[in-house]
């Protein structure tokens, strides 16, 4: 703990890490759904 | 689908390799090993804005010249879908646009002392900002779609001929304070920063994992524009 507590820019590299693991997931969900709706719309016609 | 996951899968590791890289590499004034950058005198560890900061108004320049292309993809086809890649461009363009000045205008507070102060740099990027903000407008107040995308692809057109003078030209001309103006002994051109060689692998690195993440996000904008104008149009 005090190896981080002495390198704080770590803190903020792992902070970063997770944000972007969040937004890849998200871009990644949102994909999914929206070739569903195409899907979806394709079969309408 | 198997190619969409691999290329997603590559974006996520590249990605998170330069975020590793950019912010945890050490700083040293000898470099000996693969990982070390080089310290750069009055920069410190400023200067790892570089591999966030010129990536996103790289993706803008690229954005604003798919949008060009769309736009005369666009009046040779008259096809609605065309229009919709150009604004799906425009749109991220401009996001991309506002990335790049915001985190140079954090940056030059801490480099140069004041968040906004005109140089060339911040002077042609506002310009190009407005150029483009315009174009948004005389989207939106035109009804008439076909007449609004006819109009839209010639104007994004007039509007690209400016951007090699105002990202390219113009700051590197001028005196500024910017890396890469005229006057600038210190630095260097920006491609010949004091960069070593893992600086500029993190860099190019960052380039192509930028480059994936904007095409992923351009593709599903214009999918969901296109969706929506057929949806518009079903239950109207």
């Amino acid at each position: 703990m005090s190896f981080l507590h002495d390198n704080s820019i770590y803190i903020v590299l792992i902070i970063t890490l997770i944000i972007w693991t969040g937004i890849f997931l998200l871009l990644m969900a949102t994909d999914k759904r929206l070739k569903i709706i195409e899907k979806e719309l394709k079969e309408q016609e | 689908m198997r190619i969409d996951l691999i290329w997603k899968g590559l974006l996520y590791i590249l990605m998170s390799f330069v975020i590793v890289g950019g912010i945890a590499f050490p700083l040293v004034e000898v470099t000996t090993e693969w990982y070390h950058f080089p310290l750069i005198p009055g920069l410190g560890e400023q200067a790892k804005i570089i591999f966030f900061h010129v990536p996103t108004s790289w993706l803008a320049t690229i954005s604003f010249l798919m949008a060009m292309i769309f736009g005369i993809k666009y009046l040779r086809s008259n096809n609605l879908d065309d229009d919709a890649k150009s604004l799906a461009a425009l749109q991220i363009g401009m996001v991309f646009v506002i990335l790049a000045t915001v985190t140079g205008s954090l940056w030059a507070k801490f480099a140069w002392g004041s968040f906004w102060h005109w140089d060339p740099r911040e002077t042609s990027i506002f310009v190009l900002m407005l150029i483009y903000g315009s174009l948004f407008a005389l989207r939106s107040a035109i009804e008439n779609e076909d007449k609004r995308a006819k109009l839209s692809a010639v104007y994004s057109i007039i509007s690209f001929l400016t951007v090699p003078f105002f990202v390219f030209i113009m700051p590197r001309i001028m005196a500024g304070l910017h890396p890469g103006s005229a006057n600038d002994d210190t630095v260097g051109p920006v491609m010949e920063l004091k960069m070593n060689g893992n600086m500029q692998l993190i860099f190019f690195l960052s380039l192509i994992a930028f480059s994936i993440l904007y095409f992923w996000l351009w593709n599903m904008t214009y999918k969901s524009i296109i969706i929506k104008d057929k949806l518009s149009k079903k239950y109207i």
